[in-house]
Protein backbone atom coordinates (compact mmCIF):
# COMPACT_ATOMS: atom_id res chain seq x y z
CA UNK A 1 0.00 0.00 0.00
CA UNK A 2 1.87 3.19 -0.71
CA UNK A 3 2.22 5.77 1.93
CA UNK A 4 0.46 8.76 0.17
CA UNK A 5 -2.53 6.62 -1.60
CA UNK A 6 -6.05 8.71 -1.13
CA UNK A 7 -7.48 7.46 -3.64
CA UNK A 8 -10.42 4.73 -3.75
CA UNK A 9 -8.26 1.27 -2.95
CA UNK A 10 -9.62 -1.80 -4.80
CA UNK A 11 -12.79 -3.32 -3.67
CA UNK A 12 -11.63 -6.24 -0.71
CA UNK A 13 -13.78 -8.45 1.74
CA UNK A 14 -12.85 -9.19 5.53
CA UNK A 15 -14.05 -12.21 6.05
CA UNK A 16 -14.57 -14.46 9.45
CA UNK A 17 -15.56 -18.09 8.65
CA UNK A 18 -16.45 -19.83 11.53
CA UNK A 19 -15.00 -18.48 14.09
CA UNK A 20 -15.24 -19.07 17.95
CA UNK A 21 -13.77 -17.83 21.05
CA UNK A 22 -14.30 -19.55 24.38
CA UNK A 23 -13.62 -18.05 28.04
CA UNK A 24 -13.61 -20.63 30.89
CA UNK A 25 -16.36 -23.33 28.57
CA UNK A 26 -18.58 -20.45 28.04
CA UNK A 27 -18.85 -19.73 23.98
CA UNK A 28 -18.75 -16.07 23.46
CA UNK A 29 -18.72 -16.93 19.86
CA UNK A 30 -19.49 -20.26 18.84
CA UNK A 31 -18.86 -20.30 14.82
CA UNK A 32 -20.12 -17.09 12.97
CA UNK A 33 -19.67 -16.66 9.49
CA UNK A 34 -19.57 -13.34 8.56
CA UNK A 35 -18.29 -10.62 5.84
CA UNK A 36 -17.82 -6.93 5.25
CA UNK A 37 -17.29 -5.75 1.71
CA UNK A 38 -15.50 -2.89 1.27
CA UNK A 39 -18.13 0.67 0.99
CA UNK A 40 -20.57 -0.90 2.85
CA UNK A 41 -22.00 -0.65 6.10
CA UNK A 42 -22.57 -4.18 8.33
CA UNK A 43 -24.37 -3.58 11.37
CA UNK A 44 -23.82 -6.28 14.55
CA UNK A 45 -26.26 -6.69 16.14
CA UNK A 46 -28.26 -8.50 18.89
CA UNK A 47 -28.89 -8.08 22.61
CA UNK A 48 -26.33 -7.68 25.58
CA UNK A 49 -24.13 -10.82 25.90
CA UNK A 50 -25.16 -11.64 22.42
CA UNK A 51 -21.42 -11.64 21.34
CA UNK A 52 -21.20 -8.62 19.47
CA UNK A 53 -18.38 -6.88 21.49
CA UNK A 54 -16.40 -10.37 21.32
CA UNK A 55 -16.87 -10.77 17.43
CA UNK A 56 -15.20 -7.48 16.97
CA UNK A 57 -12.32 -7.94 19.08
CA UNK A 58 -11.80 -11.39 16.93
CA UNK A 59 -11.96 -9.08 14.22
CA UNK A 60 -9.48 -6.39 15.69
CA UNK A 61 -7.23 -9.11 16.99
CA UNK A 62 -7.76 -7.88 20.47
CA UNK A 63 -9.11 -11.65 20.87
CA UNK A 64 -7.27 -14.76 19.12
CA UNK A 65 -10.26 -17.35 17.49
CA UNK A 66 -9.84 -20.22 19.16
CA UNK A 67 -11.61 -21.99 16.22
CA UNK A 68 -11.91 -20.54 12.66
CA UNK A 69 -10.32 -18.29 10.63
CA UNK A 70 -10.44 -14.52 9.82
CA UNK A 71 -8.87 -13.14 6.30
CA UNK A 72 -8.43 -9.68 4.27
CA UNK A 73 -9.00 -10.85 1.03
CA UNK A 74 -5.97 -13.59 0.68
CA UNK A 75 -4.41 -12.54 3.72
CA UNK A 76 -4.45 -14.76 6.36
CA UNK A 77 -5.12 -12.33 9.69
CA UNK A 78 -5.86 -15.56 12.16
CA UNK A 79 -3.09 -15.15 14.25
CA UNK A 80 -1.99 -11.45 13.47
CA UNK A 81 -2.01 -8.98 16.56
CA UNK A 82 -3.89 -5.86 16.41
CA UNK A 83 -0.68 -4.17 15.41
CA UNK A 84 -0.35 -5.80 12.49
CA UNK A 85 -4.02 -6.15 11.34
CA UNK A 86 -4.12 -2.35 11.50
CA UNK A 87 -1.19 -2.25 9.17
CA UNK A 88 -3.08 -3.88 6.80
CA UNK A 89 -6.33 -1.78 7.36
CA UNK A 90 -8.38 -3.27 9.91
CA UNK A 91 -8.51 -0.09 12.29
CA UNK A 92 -10.67 -0.20 15.55
CA UNK A 93 -12.06 1.95 17.91
CA UNK A 94 -12.63 1.72 21.84
CA UNK A 95 -15.48 2.38 24.18
CA UNK A 96 -13.61 4.23 26.59
CA UNK A 97 -12.29 6.65 23.51
CA UNK A 98 -8.89 6.28 24.45
CA UNK A 99 -7.48 9.88 23.04
CA UNK A 100 -4.92 11.77 23.92
CA UNK A 101 -6.19 13.81 26.21
CA UNK A 102 -3.21 16.59 25.83
CA UNK A 103 -3.45 17.16 22.75
CA UNK A 104 -6.20 19.28 20.72
CA UNK A 105 -8.87 17.28 18.33
CA UNK A 106 -7.20 18.18 15.39
CA UNK A 107 -3.74 16.89 16.64
CA UNK A 108 -5.25 13.87 17.67
CA UNK A 109 -6.87 13.04 14.30
CA UNK A 110 -3.88 14.76 12.81
CA UNK A 111 -1.46 12.34 14.76
CA UNK A 112 -3.22 9.32 12.83
CA UNK A 113 -3.08 10.61 10.10
CA UNK A 114 0.76 11.19 10.20
CA UNK A 115 1.30 7.59 11.49
CA UNK A 116 -0.61 6.33 8.54
CA UNK A 117 2.03 7.72 6.53
CA UNK A 118 1.39 11.16 5.06
CA UNK A 119 3.14 13.98 4.74
CA UNK A 120 2.33 17.34 6.77
CA UNK A 121 -0.04 18.99 4.16
CA UNK A 122 -2.16 16.05 2.87
CA UNK A 123 -2.24 15.38 6.77
CA UNK A 124 -3.41 18.88 7.58
CA UNK A 125 -6.40 18.77 4.52
CA UNK A 126 -7.60 15.50 5.82
CA UNK A 127 -7.56 16.22 8.96
CA UNK A 128 -10.02 19.32 8.01
CA UNK A 129 -12.20 17.24 6.03
CA UNK A 130 -12.86 14.89 8.66
CA UNK A 131 -13.70 17.42 11.53
CA UNK A 132 -15.32 18.96 8.79
CA UNK A 133 -17.50 15.62 8.20
CA UNK A 134 -17.79 14.90 11.74
CA UNK A 135 -19.34 18.14 13.22
CA UNK A 136 -16.43 18.88 15.05
CA UNK A 137 -14.57 21.92 13.52
CA UNK A 138 -15.91 24.29 16.44
CA UNK A 139 -13.77 22.19 19.07
CA UNK A 140 -10.69 21.60 16.48
CA UNK A 141 -8.41 23.47 19.27
CA UNK A 142 -9.85 22.33 21.91
CA UNK A 143 -7.97 20.05 24.27
CA UNK A 144 -9.51 16.93 24.08
CA UNK A 145 -9.03 16.46 27.79
CA UNK A 146 -11.43 19.28 28.20
CA UNK A 147 -14.74 17.64 26.01
CA UNK A 148 -18.19 15.56 26.89
CA UNK A 149 -17.81 12.03 26.50
CA UNK A 150 -19.81 12.11 23.68
CA UNK A 151 -17.38 14.35 22.01
CA UNK A 152 -14.56 12.67 22.88
CA UNK A 153 -15.74 9.30 21.05
CA UNK A 154 -16.49 10.76 17.95
CA UNK A 155 -12.95 12.26 18.09
CA UNK A 156 -11.71 8.48 18.30
CA UNK A 157 -13.89 7.95 15.16
CA UNK A 158 -12.29 10.92 13.38
CA UNK A 159 -8.95 9.63 14.31
CA UNK A 160 -9.53 6.41 13.55
CA UNK A 161 -11.33 7.73 9.96
CA UNK A 162 -7.24 9.48 9.24
CA UNK A 163 -5.14 6.32 9.31
CA UNK A 164 -7.67 5.60 6.25
CA UNK A 165 -8.97 2.16 6.91
CA UNK A 166 -9.86 -0.21 4.41
CA UNK A 167 -11.82 -1.99 7.30
CA UNK A 168 -13.63 0.23 10.36
CA UNK A 169 -14.64 -1.50 13.15
CA UNK A 170 -17.18 0.32 15.64
CA UNK A 171 -18.02 -0.67 19.58
CA UNK A 172 -21.31 1.15 19.80
CA UNK A 173 -19.78 4.19 18.34
CA UNK A 174 -23.14 6.38 19.03
CA UNK A 175 -23.67 5.28 22.99
CA UNK A 176 -24.49 8.07 25.18
CA UNK A 177 -26.27 10.02 22.44
CA UNK A 178 -29.94 10.50 21.34
CA UNK A 179 -31.26 8.97 18.61
CA UNK A 180 -31.07 11.77 15.78
CA UNK A 181 -27.73 12.67 17.03
CA UNK A 182 -27.00 8.67 16.57
CA UNK A 183 -28.12 8.83 13.01
CA UNK A 184 -26.80 11.61 12.26
CA UNK A 185 -23.35 10.65 13.54
CA UNK A 186 -23.45 7.21 11.64
CA UNK A 187 -24.39 8.33 8.67
CA UNK A 188 -21.69 10.55 8.55
CA UNK A 189 -19.49 7.83 8.76
CA UNK A 190 -21.00 6.50 6.14
CA UNK A 191 -20.84 8.90 3.68
CA UNK A 192 -17.05 8.85 4.55
CA UNK A 193 -16.63 5.54 4.25
CA UNK A 194 -18.55 4.91 0.92
CA UNK A 195 -16.37 7.73 -0.59
CA UNK A 196 -13.06 5.87 0.48
CA UNK A 197 -14.11 2.60 -0.13
CA UNK A 198 -13.67 1.72 3.18
CA UNK A 199 -16.02 -0.89 4.74
CA UNK A 200 -17.19 -0.43 8.25
CA UNK A 201 -18.36 -3.15 10.60
CA UNK A 202 -20.97 -1.27 13.44
CA UNK A 203 -21.66 -3.00 17.19
CA UNK A 204 -25.12 -1.28 18.13
CA UNK A 205 -27.68 -2.57 19.94
CA UNK A 206 -30.11 -0.28 19.75
CA UNK A 207 -32.37 -1.39 16.09
CA UNK A 208 -33.80 1.98 15.19
CA UNK A 209 -30.20 3.57 14.79
CA UNK A 210 -29.17 0.38 12.07
CA UNK A 211 -32.23 0.48 10.43
CA UNK A 212 -31.63 3.74 8.19
CA UNK A 213 -28.00 3.46 8.73
CA UNK A 214 -26.90 -0.02 7.50
CA UNK A 215 -26.59 -1.40 4.23
CA UNK A 216 -26.70 -4.94 6.01
CA UNK A 217 -27.35 -6.16 9.44
CA UNK A 218 -26.09 -9.56 10.89
CA UNK A 219 -27.70 -10.60 13.93
CA UNK A 220 -26.24 -12.36 16.71
CA UNK A 221 -27.73 -14.56 19.41
CA UNK A 222 -25.91 -16.59 22.07
CA UNK A 223 -23.02 -16.53 19.87
CA UNK A 224 -24.31 -17.70 17.11
CA UNK A 225 -25.52 -16.21 13.61
CA UNK A 226 -29.03 -15.76 13.49
CA UNK A 227 -29.43 -14.37 10.73
CA UNK A 228 -27.84 -11.66 7.99
CA UNK A 229 -29.26 -9.52 5.26
CA UNK A 230 -30.77 -6.21 4.31
CA UNK A 231 -32.38 -4.25 7.38
CA UNK A 232 -35.63 -4.50 5.89
CA UNK A 233 -35.96 -8.48 5.91
CA UNK A 234 -34.01 -8.92 9.09
CA UNK A 235 -36.78 -6.59 11.15
CA UNK A 236 -39.19 -8.62 9.48
CA UNK A 237 -37.59 -12.22 10.47
CA UNK A 238 -39.57 -13.82 13.32
CA UNK A 239 -37.01 -15.16 14.71
CA UNK A 240 -35.41 -11.61 15.20
CA UNK A 241 -38.50 -10.73 16.38
CA UNK A 242 -38.64 -13.45 18.82
CA UNK A 243 -34.96 -12.52 20.35
CA UNK A 244 -34.64 -8.72 19.59
CA UNK A 245 -38.14 -7.83 20.78
CA UNK A 246 -39.09 -10.39 23.10
CA UNK A 247 -41.67 -13.22 22.83
CA UNK A 248 -44.57 -10.86 22.69
CA UNK A 249 -43.97 -8.56 19.77
CA UNK A 250 -44.94 -5.31 20.20
CA UNK A 251 -46.13 -4.11 16.87
CA UNK A 252 -45.34 -0.43 17.88
CA UNK A 253 -41.46 -1.02 17.99
CA UNK A 254 -41.65 -1.73 14.00
CA UNK A 255 -43.08 1.69 13.49
CA UNK B 1 20.15 45.12 41.70
CA UNK B 2 16.54 44.25 40.47
CA UNK B 3 17.87 44.15 36.87
CA UNK B 4 20.89 41.61 37.76
CA UNK B 5 18.85 39.35 40.27
CA UNK B 6 16.00 39.30 37.20
CA UNK B 7 18.64 37.84 34.85
CA UNK B 8 20.43 35.29 37.07
CA UNK B 9 16.56 34.28 38.11
CA UNK B 10 15.39 34.04 34.62
CA UNK B 11 19.07 32.42 33.22
CA UNK B 12 18.58 29.78 36.13
CA UNK B 13 15.21 28.88 35.95
CA UNK B 14 15.90 28.72 32.13
CA UNK B 15 18.93 26.26 32.75
CA UNK B 16 16.27 24.03 35.25
CA UNK B 17 13.69 24.63 32.77
CA UNK B 18 16.29 22.70 30.00
CA UNK B 19 16.88 19.62 32.72
CA UNK B 20 14.05 19.45 33.56
CA UNK B 21 12.23 18.76 30.35
CA UNK B 22 14.88 16.41 29.45
CA UNK B 23 13.81 14.24 32.19
CA UNK B 24 10.11 14.89 31.46
CA UNK B 25 10.36 13.53 27.81
CA UNK B 26 12.06 10.66 28.60
CA UNK B 27 9.28 9.35 31.40
CA UNK B 28 6.89 10.53 28.57
CA UNK B 29 7.90 9.04 25.79
CA UNK B 30 9.34 5.85 26.95
CA UNK B 31 7.66 5.50 30.07
CA UNK B 32 11.66 5.60 31.52
CA UNK B 33 12.85 7.30 34.81
CA UNK B 34 16.52 7.53 33.26
CA UNK B 35 18.89 7.77 35.83
CA UNK B 36 21.46 8.32 32.95
CA UNK B 37 20.30 11.38 31.91
CA UNK B 38 23.16 12.78 34.27
CA UNK B 39 26.36 10.84 32.19
CA UNK B 40 24.32 12.00 28.78
CA UNK B 41 25.15 15.66 30.34
CA UNK B 42 28.48 14.57 31.38
CA UNK B 43 29.64 13.26 28.27
CA UNK B 44 28.86 16.94 26.90
CA UNK B 45 31.08 18.05 29.77
CA UNK B 46 33.90 15.58 28.75
CA UNK B 47 34.05 17.38 25.44
CA UNK B 48 34.17 20.50 26.70
CA UNK B 49 37.11 19.36 28.92
CA UNK B 50 38.85 17.72 25.90
CA UNK B 51 38.32 20.66 23.65
CA UNK B 52 38.93 23.22 26.09
CA UNK B 53 42.17 24.56 24.02
CA UNK B 54 39.91 25.17 21.39
CA UNK B 55 37.74 28.24 20.88
CA UNK B 56 34.78 28.18 23.15
CA UNK B 57 32.23 27.52 20.44
CA UNK B 58 33.81 24.60 19.03
CA UNK B 59 33.95 22.98 22.60
CA UNK B 60 30.69 23.67 22.97
CA UNK B 61 29.68 22.33 19.15
CA UNK B 62 31.46 19.19 20.39
CA UNK B 63 29.68 18.69 23.78
CA UNK B 64 26.20 18.70 22.12
CA UNK B 65 27.22 16.16 19.27
CA UNK B 66 28.84 13.70 22.48
CA UNK B 67 25.77 14.47 24.72
CA UNK B 68 23.73 13.71 21.37
CA UNK B 69 25.61 10.34 20.46
CA UNK B 70 25.96 9.26 24.11
CA UNK B 71 22.28 9.78 24.12
CA UNK B 72 21.79 7.68 21.06
CA UNK B 73 24.25 4.85 22.07
CA UNK B 74 22.36 4.48 25.33
CA UNK B 75 19.52 4.05 23.88
CA UNK B 76 20.91 1.47 21.02
CA UNK B 77 22.85 -0.57 23.36
CA UNK B 78 20.58 -0.53 26.54
CA UNK B 79 16.97 0.23 26.42
CA UNK B 80 16.18 -0.80 22.70
CA UNK B 81 16.43 -4.43 23.67
CA UNK B 82 14.72 -3.43 26.47
CA UNK B 83 11.27 -1.66 24.73
CA UNK B 84 8.75 -4.06 26.20
CA UNK B 85 9.99 -4.96 29.27
CA UNK B 86 8.75 -3.27 32.47
CA UNK B 87 9.62 0.39 33.48
CA UNK B 88 11.14 -0.77 36.56
CA UNK B 89 13.46 -2.76 34.68
CA UNK B 90 14.37 0.14 32.39
CA UNK B 91 14.81 1.70 35.39
CA UNK B 92 17.77 -0.10 36.59
CA UNK B 93 18.80 -0.42 33.31
CA UNK B 94 19.25 3.29 33.61
CA UNK B 95 21.14 3.19 36.53
CA UNK B 96 23.61 0.62 34.86
CA UNK B 97 24.09 2.80 32.05
CA UNK B 98 24.61 5.79 34.48
CA UNK B 99 27.33 3.62 36.30
CA UNK B 100 28.90 2.80 33.46
CA UNK B 101 29.31 6.03 31.70
CA UNK B 102 30.44 7.41 35.30
CA UNK B 103 33.32 4.42 35.35
CA UNK B 104 34.57 5.25 31.77
CA UNK B 105 34.51 8.71 32.45
CA UNK B 106 36.34 8.06 35.55
CA UNK B 107 39.06 5.55 33.91
CA UNK B 108 39.78 7.90 31.39
CA UNK B 109 40.62 11.21 32.03
CA UNK B 110 38.07 12.14 35.27
CA UNK B 111 39.25 10.59 38.22
CA UNK B 112 39.11 13.64 39.70
CA UNK B 113 37.57 16.82 39.01
CA UNK B 114 39.58 19.22 36.28
CA UNK B 115 39.35 22.99 35.98
CA UNK B 116 38.46 24.38 32.85
CA UNK B 117 40.05 27.67 32.28
CA UNK B 118 37.14 30.24 32.61
CA UNK B 119 36.62 32.01 28.72
CA UNK B 120 37.72 35.34 29.61
CA UNK B 121 34.65 36.75 27.09
CA UNK B 122 32.09 34.96 29.12
CA UNK B 123 33.46 36.24 32.54
CA UNK B 124 33.40 39.70 31.66
CA UNK B 125 31.06 41.91 32.83
CA UNK B 126 29.20 44.61 30.99
CA UNK B 127 26.16 47.19 31.33
CA UNK B 128 22.84 45.85 30.83
CA UNK B 129 19.92 48.61 31.69
CA UNK B 130 22.24 50.07 34.39
CA UNK B 131 22.69 46.75 35.67
CA UNK B 132 26.06 45.30 35.84
CA UNK B 133 25.26 41.68 34.69
CA UNK B 134 28.38 38.94 33.55
CA UNK B 135 28.03 37.80 30.09
CA UNK B 136 27.90 34.12 31.71
CA UNK B 137 24.49 35.27 32.90
CA UNK B 138 23.41 36.59 29.67
CA UNK B 139 24.64 33.76 27.73
CA UNK B 140 22.67 31.11 30.07
CA UNK B 141 19.64 33.05 29.70
CA UNK B 142 20.47 33.01 25.81
CA UNK B 143 21.30 29.72 25.04
CA UNK B 144 18.76 27.72 27.51
CA UNK B 145 16.22 30.47 26.12
CA UNK B 146 16.24 30.16 22.39
CA UNK B 147 16.91 26.32 23.14
CA UNK B 148 13.25 25.86 24.78
CA UNK B 149 11.94 28.18 22.38
CA UNK B 150 13.14 25.44 20.14
CA UNK B 151 11.97 22.52 21.74
CA UNK B 152 8.65 24.50 22.35
CA UNK B 153 7.79 25.06 18.28
CA UNK B 154 9.12 21.43 17.78
CA UNK B 155 6.62 19.81 19.56
CA UNK B 156 3.88 21.89 19.19
CA UNK B 157 4.10 22.84 15.25
CA UNK B 158 6.31 19.86 13.95
CA UNK B 159 4.40 16.60 12.57
CA UNK B 160 7.24 14.63 14.58
CA UNK B 161 6.35 17.01 17.85
CA UNK B 162 2.82 15.58 17.56
CA UNK B 163 3.78 12.46 16.94
CA UNK B 164 5.73 12.67 20.32
CA UNK B 165 3.49 14.36 22.33
CA UNK B 166 0.72 11.43 21.36
CA UNK B 167 3.28 8.84 22.08
CA UNK B 168 4.20 10.41 25.63
CA UNK B 169 0.24 10.43 26.61
CA UNK B 170 -0.06 6.78 25.62
CA UNK B 171 2.41 4.81 23.76
CA UNK B 172 0.32 2.02 22.77
CA UNK B 173 -2.24 4.06 20.94
CA UNK B 174 0.16 5.79 19.56
CA UNK B 175 1.72 2.77 17.74
CA UNK B 176 -1.12 0.77 16.91
CA UNK B 177 -2.20 4.21 14.92
CA UNK B 178 1.15 3.89 13.04
CA UNK B 179 3.02 6.19 15.27
CA UNK B 180 6.49 4.42 14.32
CA UNK B 181 8.61 3.61 17.80
CA UNK B 182 11.91 3.52 15.96
CA UNK B 183 11.00 7.14 14.57
CA UNK B 184 9.62 8.75 18.07
CA UNK B 185 11.81 6.96 20.75
CA UNK B 186 15.22 8.20 19.03
CA UNK B 187 14.04 11.17 18.01
CA UNK B 188 13.11 11.75 21.89
CA UNK B 189 16.58 10.41 22.75
CA UNK B 190 17.83 13.24 20.40
CA UNK B 191 16.53 15.78 21.71
CA UNK B 192 17.36 14.68 25.57
CA UNK B 193 21.07 14.64 23.77
CA UNK B 194 20.58 18.16 22.54
CA UNK B 195 18.89 19.44 26.19
CA UNK B 196 21.86 18.01 28.09
CA UNK B 197 24.53 19.15 25.45
CA UNK B 198 23.15 22.67 26.06
CA UNK B 199 22.99 21.80 30.09
CA UNK B 200 26.81 20.81 30.15
CA UNK B 201 27.86 23.81 28.00
CA UNK B 202 26.26 26.37 30.74
CA UNK B 203 27.28 23.81 33.58
CA UNK B 204 30.65 23.60 32.53
CA UNK B 205 31.33 27.29 31.97
CA UNK B 206 29.31 28.05 35.41
CA UNK B 207 31.30 25.88 38.05
CA UNK B 208 34.64 26.14 35.94
CA UNK B 209 35.40 22.53 36.22
CA UNK B 210 34.28 18.48 35.15
CA UNK B 211 34.01 15.77 37.26
CA UNK B 212 33.01 12.42 36.75
CA UNK B 213 29.72 13.09 39.46
CA UNK B 214 29.03 16.02 37.82
CA UNK B 215 25.57 14.84 36.43
CA UNK B 216 24.49 13.50 39.36
CA UNK B 217 23.03 16.96 40.81
CA UNK B 218 21.64 18.48 37.32
CA UNK B 219 19.93 14.92 37.09
CA UNK B 220 17.74 15.62 40.76
CA UNK B 221 17.23 18.57 39.78
CA UNK B 222 15.42 17.67 36.38
CA UNK B 223 13.65 14.99 38.35
CA UNK B 224 12.58 17.47 41.38
CA UNK B 225 11.24 20.15 38.73
CA UNK B 226 9.61 17.23 36.80
CA UNK B 227 7.90 16.00 40.25
CA UNK B 228 6.90 19.63 40.99
CA UNK B 229 5.33 20.82 37.71
CA UNK B 230 3.72 17.39 37.07
CA UNK B 231 5.45 14.38 35.10
CA UNK B 232 3.00 13.90 32.65
CA UNK B 233 2.87 17.24 31.24
CA UNK B 234 5.95 18.87 29.08
CA UNK B 235 4.48 22.42 29.57
CA UNK B 236 4.23 21.64 33.65
CA UNK B 237 7.67 19.87 33.33
CA UNK B 238 9.30 23.21 32.32
CA UNK B 239 7.55 25.49 34.42
CA UNK B 240 8.00 23.12 37.31
CA UNK B 241 11.82 23.52 36.36
CA UNK B 242 11.73 27.32 35.49
CA UNK B 243 10.25 28.09 39.08
CA UNK B 244 12.40 25.84 40.92
CA UNK B 245 15.52 27.74 39.57
CA UNK B 246 14.02 30.83 40.06
CA UNK B 247 13.47 30.19 43.45
CA UNK B 248 16.69 29.02 44.09
CA UNK B 249 17.90 32.40 43.20
CA UNK B 250 15.85 34.23 44.91
CA UNK B 251 16.61 32.37 48.28
CA UNK B 252 20.31 33.31 47.22
CA UNK B 253 19.81 36.17 47.08
CA UNK B 254 17.71 37.67 49.94
CA UNK B 255 18.31 35.16 52.56
CA UNK B 256 20.62 36.48 55.19
CA UNK B 257 24.12 35.34 54.84
CA UNK B 258 23.78 33.23 57.79
CA UNK B 259 20.92 31.27 56.18
CA UNK B 260 22.67 30.58 52.37
CA UNK B 261 23.70 27.29 54.18
CA UNK B 262 20.92 25.81 54.62
CA UNK B 263 19.28 27.12 50.55
CA UNK B 264 18.13 23.53 49.95
CA UNK B 265 16.75 23.02 53.53
CA UNK B 266 14.00 25.81 52.44
CA UNK B 267 14.00 25.00 48.73
CA UNK B 268 12.55 21.45 49.53
CA UNK B 269 10.26 22.59 52.85
CA UNK B 270 8.63 24.25 49.92
CA UNK B 271 8.79 21.89 47.37
CA UNK B 272 6.90 19.23 50.03
CA UNK B 273 4.20 22.28 50.89
CA UNK B 274 3.74 22.58 46.93
CA UNK B 275 3.44 18.15 46.89
CA UNK B 276 0.94 18.23 49.79
CA UNK B 277 -0.93 20.86 48.06
CA UNK B 278 -0.88 19.00 44.51
CA UNK B 279 0.32 15.94 44.63
CA UNK B 280 -0.35 15.44 41.22
CA UNK B 281 2.54 18.25 40.32
CA UNK B 282 1.22 21.56 39.24
CA UNK B 283 0.43 21.15 35.52
CA UNK B 284 -0.49 17.40 35.64
CA UNK B 285 -4.23 15.63 34.75
CA UNK B 286 -4.78 13.32 37.39
CA UNK B 287 -3.12 10.26 36.50
CA UNK B 288 0.67 9.66 36.67
CA UNK B 289 2.18 6.30 35.18
CA UNK B 290 4.49 5.44 38.05
CA UNK B 291 4.91 1.89 38.33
Amino acid sequence: MSATQLATPPPSVLRMAEGGIHFDGVRAVDGVTLEVRSGEVLGLIGPNGSGKTSTLNLLSGMLRATSGSIHLDDHDLTRLSMRRRTRFGVVRTFQSGRVFGRLTIAENVEAAALGGGLRRREARQLTADILAELGLEDVAHQQADALTAGRIRITAIARALASRPRFLLLDEPAAGQNESEAIALITAIREFAQRRGCGVLLVEHDMSVVMGTCDRLHVLDSGRTVTEGEPALVRRDPKVIEIYFGKRHDHDAER
Amino acid sequence: MIMEFLISAVGLGALYALLTLGVALMFGVLGLMNFAYGEILLAGAFAMYLFRNEPWFVGAGMALVFAVAVALLSERLAFHPLRDADPVILMIASFAVSLALQSIARMTVLPRARGIAPEPFLSRRIEVLGADVSVLDLVTVGLCGVTLVAVAWLMGRTSLGIQLRAAAEDFRMAALLGVRPNLVIPAAFVIVGVLAGIGSVVLAARQGSVSADMGLQPMLIGVVGAVLGGMSSLKGAALGGFLLGAVTALLETFLPTDLIAFRDAFLFTALIVVLVVRPQGLLSGAKVRVS
